[in-house]
């Protein structure tokens, strides 16, 4: 990826992410309130130098909320999505490999995956584990596997059709050797591109999980936990939520830009 | 596993009453027979559609015969490659270079990995790879620096060197040129062409030259065999088929074939 | 175009088949048995135990069980719910209704929302279409979750427009309730139809076709409607097709954060309750339903466009 090609709004995405990323990694020394204690006789306190963004209806500070928030945020769809490339990408391989009876058999899969919501699925598997994070993740890292698969085993059966990949596989090379060291790295950008904007996704899915109470569990904080606080929308101290709100918009718009940006490089 | 052919070996590829039609369809290889011999040029030519680059695949082993049998190195190759092993041991006797220089690379692999990647197919020992592959940077006339570079970065002709490179990195006994140089301008041609010639000089490769050329032909090839629609029309020494053709056919090609401007290069 | 609805239709129902089994054998998977469900925390004797696990068949093999449950399905009984021992058909009627008017009303406001603004926005050059991707962009990364929260925040609390909380009698009382959930629910896929809309209209705007017509002083009003918006219409109403079906579960969350008694809201306490077979039924139309609208967008998308009907009867 060449710089110039990213472009201002490329740019403004990538430096609003590595701030998040930063914030995650560096979350204690952001903040020095922990985000779970209270003061209960500071409850649903105003903006101050204090409290940044005030406090919520337990007084615990709305700031550090939202920074420890953005761990959990941001790590529950890097599983997510490294989980369905690390089964959806070798699937679609093998299925743009060997064609036939194996991609129609990998394709239906998809078909059926696809048929299920991902919301649904995870609300099921939920149903069956138990409310978490370990379900919600695994049910939706199942739920993307249909379109991280879809687009890349179409991709992978482009790819397999050009002449360099013929060219080495008359020259003696081995299927494995011939998928993973040369048609993988020519995937790579447009896999790239897929994952961020399926990024997106998983955490809006996933924090609508946690909306629901079905994946992050309440005293732990998380920005799908955040926006659910009925309590201080009904009595009018929204800051908390806006706050959460602003940051799932702005986390899940530059996550597009970049996503678009480096698929449109695509060769 | 066989080493390739004995030295008084002769007949490098003997192709006999080869039948090739893809299912219901029209017979586009119709009982061809012809030889191709040590250190020596057999140009396999015809208008497109006369199955040229069928028995170039066939050869190759993207293909499999109807019927008929199309000996390479006293090995029947009728039957399509199914192993890895099968296609890396008939990679030692026979290699391809295919006809567009621009999609016959890995983009992603630099040209030095490249060789390297090919000549550890012919069992070349790790710490000896580096110097096979400057050497083989050099047989086609390319420096050390070229190694570092991507195919993006080459010219046309310099891609196709490297193509060519890459197939004799396996030392094999026959190259299969499918319209190698086509897609070249006519210097360029020229100096590919005379890169070949030398080569064979040197390492006694036989090549088997498929073209629609005949300019092309008279530079490098020593026999000739001209194909339509499937079937042989004539076949000869280049001297006597271009020189005093028999068939109409072969003559209606020449007739086409602008013959000043080509300039006889040293064999 | 019958062949190809023939083998569209096979497809829809070997999906559907597959996907009841996953739903069924999902909820089989749990841990714990369905009976202690009705024991509650003071299990009978083993005797008794036995006596319930035969009478509501669950000694016997899963997939007999599953072939059980798929025929009565098919047959329109849902099974019983665990909970309060009342069929599950008689428990969806309210929900259902809920759901299907606020799903309605969502995709009214999405079709209308969507393709309106992405049309204008590809009619007017300049700051129009500026101002308009700018904002559908931003929608397009609103999630039902966030927008529900700030418009709660807003309209019911802070200027008491709208209730925050249920529905009230009547029609008039459905659609105040409906409003907020139905533009909650409506944001994000609003944003992405338009900026579809948006692209396939100026494709068109830019083809030799329209081009064509233009310099034969065809008027603009009228080369919308018959150009533009025709042939611009095949992407569009796939991706429309695809985000309507979408909201049937995205109307879960929305459900449950203005507090409609739909089908959402039903799935979530059953789960809760850990009372499968409304979960079950629940989930199977919830599935039902999303494939389905997908299959009538694409059936739609045919039968306007008649290069893909050419495509596709061949």
């Amino acid at each position: 990826m060449s710089r110039t090609r990213l472009g201002l709004s490329g740019w403004i995405a990538v430096t609003v992410l590595t701030l998040l990323v930063a914030m995650a990694i560096f979350a204690p020394l952001i903040t020095q309130h922990d985000p779970n204690t209270g003061d209960l006789l500071a409850t649903h306190a105003g903006p101050s130098a204090a409290h940044w963004l005030g406090t919520d209806g337990t007084g615990r500070d709305n700031f550090s909320r939202l920074v420890y928030g953005a761990r959990t945020s941001l790590l529950g769809p890097t599983l997510i999505i490294a989980l369905s490339l690390l089964v959806g990408v070798p699937l679609s391989l093998l299925s743009a490999w060997r064609g036939g009876s194996v991609a129609f058999v990998i394709n239906r899969v998809f078909d059926v995956l696809f048929s299920i919501p991902g919301l649904l699925l995870g609300i099921l598997m939920v149903a069956t584990f138990g409310a978490g994070l370990r379900s919600a993740v695994v049910a939706l890292a199942i739920a993307y596997l249909p379109y991280v698969g879809r687009l890349s085993s179409a991709a992978a059966e482009r790819e397999r059709r050009l002449p360099y990949v013929q060219a080495l596989s008359v020259q003696g090379h081995g299927a494995t050797r011939i998928n993973i060291r040369h048609m993988l790295p020519n995937l790579a950008p447009l896999l790239a591109g897929q994952a961020t904007v399926a990024f997106a996704y998983a955490l809006l899915d996933l924090a609508a999980l946690s909306f629901l109470g079905l994946a992050v569990q309440p005293p732990q904080a998380d920005w799908g936990v955040l926006v659910n606080d009925h309590d201080a929308i009904y009595q009018g101290h929204p800051i908390g939520v806006v706050s959460a709100a602003v940051m799932i918009v702005a986390t899940v718009l530059s996550l597009f830009v970049l996503g678009s940006k480096i698929s449109g490089e695509e060769r | 596993m066989s080493e390739p052919c004995t030295p008084t070996d002769d007949v490098v590829v003997e192709v006999e009453h080869l039948v090739k039609c893809y299912g219901t369809g029209p017979v586009v290889v119709d009982d061809v027979s012809f030889q191709v011999r040590r250190g020596r040029t057999t140009a396999l030519v015809g208008e497109s559609g006369a199955g040229k680059s069928t028995i170039g695949a066939i050869l190759s082993g993207l293909a499999s015969a109807t019927s008929g049998r199309a000996v390479v190195c006293g090995e029947d190759r009728s039957v399509a490659a199914r192993s890895a092993r099968d296609r890396s041991r008939r990679g030692r006797q026979l290699q391809l270079v295919p006809q567009d220089p621009y999609t016959t690379l890995d983009p992603t692999q630099r040209v030095g990995a490249a060789l390297l990647e090919a000549a550890a197919l012919r069992g070349v020992p790790r710490d000896q790879r580096p110097a096979r592959v400057a050497e083989l940077l050099d047989l086609v006339g390319l420096g050390e620096a070229h190694a570092d570079l991507v195919p993006r970065s080459l010219s046309g002709g310099q891609r196709q060197r490297v193509a060519i490179a890459r197939a004799l990195a396996t030392r094999p006994e026959v190259l299969v040129l499918d319209e190698a140089v086509s897609a070249l301008d006519v210097s360029v041609q020229a100096q590919v062409l005379n890169v070949l010639n030398r080569l064979q000089r040197d390492l006694g490769t036989a090549y088997l030259f498929v073209t629609h050329d005949l300019g092309v032909v008279r530079q490098i090839a020593h026999d000739v065999v001209v194909l339509r629609a499937g079937q042989v029309v004539e076949a000869g020494t280049v001297d006597a088929v271009l020189g005093d053709p028999q068939h109409e056919y072969t003559q209606l090609l020449l007739a086409s074939t602008p013959r000043p401007g080509w300039v006889p290069v040293a064999r | 175009m019958s062949r190809y609805l023939l083998r569209r239709l096979v497809g829809v129902a070997v999906t559907l088949l597959v996907a009841s089994m996953v739903v069924y054998l999902s909820v089989f998977l749990a841990p714990g048995s369905p009976e202690q469900v009705l024991f509650g925390s003071r299990p009978p004797s083993p005797e008794v135990q036995a006596q319930v696990r035969h009478a509501m068949g669950l000694d016997q093999n899963v997939f007999v069980r599953y072939f059980d449950w798929l025929g009565n399905v098919l047959t329109g009984n849902l099974g019983t719910s665990l909970i309060n021992q009342q069929p599950v058909t008689s428990l969806l009627g309210h929900p259902a209704t809920v759901t299907l008017s606020l799903v309605a009303y969502a995709a009214l406001l999405i079709l209308v929302v969507g393709f309106g603004s992405g049309l204008l926005a590809a009619l007017r050059p300049g700051w129009v279409d500026t101002t308009v991707t700018a904002v559908t962009s931003v929608a397009t990364a609103v999630p039902a979750f966030v927008a529900s929260g700030l418009l709660i925040s807003l309209f019911a609390v802070r200027l008491g427009w709208f209730p925050a909380y249920g529905l009230a009698d009547g029609f008039g009382g459905w659609v105040r309730g409906l409003t907020l959930p139905a533009v909650a629910l409506a944001v994000i896929s609003s944003g992405m139809l338009s900026r579809v809309m948006r692209a396939s209209a100026r494709q068109e705007l830019a083809s030799e076709h329209v081009v064509t017509a233009r310099m034969r002083g065809i008027g603009s009003a009228r080369m919308v409607r018959s150009h533009v918006v025709r042939n611009a219409a095949g992407p569009v109403v796939t991706v429309a097709g695809l985000q309507v079906a979408g909201l049937v579960a995205g109307a879960v969350v929305v459900e449950q954060a203005f507090g409609l008694s739909g089908l959402g809201q039903l799935l979530i306490t059953s789960v809760e309750q850990k009372d499968f077979p409304v979960v079950q039924a629940v989930a199977l139309i919830v599935v039902a339903a999303f494939v389905l609208l997908n299959l009538a967008a694409d059936l739609i998308v045919a039968a306007l466009d008649p290069r893909v009907r050419a495509a596709v009867s061949g």
